[in-house]
């Protein structure tokens, strides 16, 4: 564990141009990517910000990132459940480092951080984006995976201990805190999107619930069970409700699935979540 | 969700008319929250805002007046959003709504994690007191009203960060950060090797002087508050920023004339558009500076001189 005085502020990325540094380390090896070059001056910091965190400050951290990352089989290749196991390791690990500090949180941060100091746990984690008519992608979507947004792949890490906690981020599958995250109107709120997560790995666990079982698979459940969420929380918002209506409007629901899922597609996918 | 979508039991505007009465979001301070512009707040500051709620009816003709069934208790909450951090709460005592009575204060205390801009939101929610509703009734914990079906986020938007850049200002002791003690008010500090594409808040501070700020400058709280400076001193911290500026880039701006590819927020991005303005290009600004030193200094303070020269 790093620890870092708690008045110190961090490196943003900031403007449209953010992924520009990128498609000079797109396609690189993870060991290359390790000791990637930073350059803090070029960084944004906050004004206000008088305690600047040092560039070597930054490198010794990192150090200490990569040493543990590879008692973690870093960089071995991960299936799915590995991916989301790792995603719970990071979390922790950089909350423990950064959880204290007043920009935890903040957006422009993690993309400095996912872009420049990290980029080999992102790349490990999600890959590259992949080349489009031979090009390398340019544009913020295109590599949403070290930006700014909620799908930065390092934030990705982080908020789910924040949100779920580790208890439950490790019990959960990737598709349910991907069902919840896609739902702001009550996602958002930390302690709805716990409530929701726990009852639904709760019910998972449980034989006698319908919840992934009884002719469903655990990820359309879980989509089908926060798209159903979603239409009532326009009514009768999550967020003003007690723990108990919570917990009993997601068991209703999961009751109700066999007759909310819908027939799967002859690929043996679902059709899309636009509903 | 357009207002023929809603379910009957759904209020207008109108329908609160004169039965509600709600105040603006203030900050402790008592300023209208919704006015920040990005300046005040800085990373790992709490957040507190509220709101009055004013029932100007009894209960009784409350229930008449909104067609609420017996049993239907009507109260007020609040919910917060910050899409950037992806965090979101409600009010102070929630979650429950807090019971309407004659008057009543919507507090919300948002953590200090967030950043950006925080959207609020202030709702009314129905509970019923009894398990056995009559037919066709709303919910319990049905929403009834909310002003975010009529008033657009961007207006229900407190900005904690702005988006352009920002120079960082710093009181200190000029007795003690240069040694000696001064008389002056501020000093513009520069990293030496600054560039053209370093950002602005990287590269350049004002310095304000402590000394001078104590004792000419107090707050209502008799603390020194840079707040307090009057603008022909912010208009003279500015032509001060921008000759400093030009005087130390003036070869690497004289070498180039294609400022395109210059960063959002960098030196060279900020000082091109002053110059530009002020002097209709970076060419004609340097050679202004060069020949004619009263005239650029002039010219600088036409373009930032404040509308009163008064002290407030």
């Amino acid at each position: 564990m790093t620890t870092f005085d708690p008045g110190l502020h961090l490196p943003r990325a900031t403007g449209s141009a953010w992924w520009r540094p990128l498609l000079d380390l797109h396609g690189r090896s993870l060991d290359q990517l390790r000791n990637n070059r930073i350059d803090i001056r070029h960084a944004e910091f906050h004004p206000a910000g008088e305690q600047r965190i040092s560039e070597s400050q930054l490198l010794a951290w990192r150090e200490s990132l990569n040493d543990w990352a590879s008692d973690r089989s870093f960089p071995t290749a991960m299936n799915l459940e590995k991916s989301s196991a790792w995603d719970v390791k990071l979390g922790l690990r950089l909350l423990e480092d950064m959880g204290h500090l007043p920009e935890v949180l903040h957006p422009d941060v993690w993309c400095w951080l996912a872009t420049n100091l990290l980029p080999h746990f992102v790349a490990y984690r999600w890959g590259w984006p992949k080349p489009k008519e031979g090009e390398i992608p340019s544009g913020g979507d295109a590599w949403a995976r070290f930006g700014p947004g909620p799908r930065n792949g390092l934030r990705l890490a982080v908020q789910r201990i924040l949100t779920y906690g580790p208890d439950i981020a490790s019990r959960a599958s990737e598709q349910e805190f991907q069902s919840l995250q896609n739902r702001p109107a009550y996602g958002l709120d930390k302690r709805v999107a716990r409530l929701v997560l726990q009852t639904l790995v709760d019910a998972f666990e449980n034989p006698a619930s319908n919840y992934g079982k009884n002719g469903g698979t655990r990820a359309l459940d879980a989509n089908d069970v926060c798209i159903e969420l979603r239409l009532i929380n326009s009514l009768q918002p999550l967020c003003f409700a007690v723990e108990d209506n919570i917990v009993g409007t997601v068991d209703e629901i999961i009751e109700r699935l066999p007759y909310i899922r819908k027939p799967l597609a002859p690929t043996g996918l679902a059709s899309s979540d636009n509903r | 969700m357009p207002l023929e979508l809603r379910p009957p039991w759904c209020l207008t505007d109108d329908d609160l008319g004169d039965v509600i009465k709600m105040g603006l979001w203030t900050s402790p301070d008592g300023d209208p929250a919704l006015s920040r512009d990005g300046d005040d707040w800085r990373p790992g500051e709490t957040v507190r805002l509220s709101r009055t709620v004013k029932l100007e009816v009894d209960l009784i003709d409350l229930r008449r007046r909104l067609g609420l069934r017996a049993g239907a208790v009507v109260g007020v909450a609040a919910r917060w959003s910050c899409r950037s951090t992806t965090t979101a709460g409600v009010h102070a005592t929630g979650p429950a709504p807090i019971g309407l009575t004659a008057n009543n204060v919507l507090i919300i205390d948002v953590p200090s994690t967030i950043a950006g801009s925080l959207e609020v939101e202030t709702c009314l929610i129905v509970n019923w007191t009894t398990l056995d509703r009559p037919t066709g009734s709303c919910p319990d914990g049905a929403l009834i009203w909310s002003d975010g079906w009529t008033i657009p986020p961007r207006d229900r938007t407190i900005l904690l960060e702005g988006a352009q850049a920002r120079i960082p200002v710093r009181t200190v002791s000029f007795d003690q950060y240069f040694g000696q003690p001064s008389g002056a008010l501020w000093a513009i500090e520069l990293d030496p090797s600054i560039g053209v594409d370093d950002l602005l808040s990287n590269v350049v501070t004002v310095l304000i002087n402590k000394e001078i700020l104590q004792r000419e400058f107090r707050g209502a709280d008799d603390e020194p508050d840079a707040a307090m400076l009057p603008p022909s001193t912010l208009a003279g911290m500015s032509v001060d920023l921008v000759r400093s500026l030009t005087a130390t880039l003036r070869e690497e701006l004289a070498g180039d004339d294609d400022w395109t590819e210059l960063a959002d927020g960098s030196v060279g991005a900020m000082l091109v558009v002053r110059l530009t303005e002020t002097f209709g290009s970076v060419s004609d600004a340097l050679a202004n500076f060069e020949n004619d030193q009263s005239t650029f200094s002039r010219e600088l303070w036409n373009r930032f001189a404040p509308d009163s020269w008064r002290a407030r």
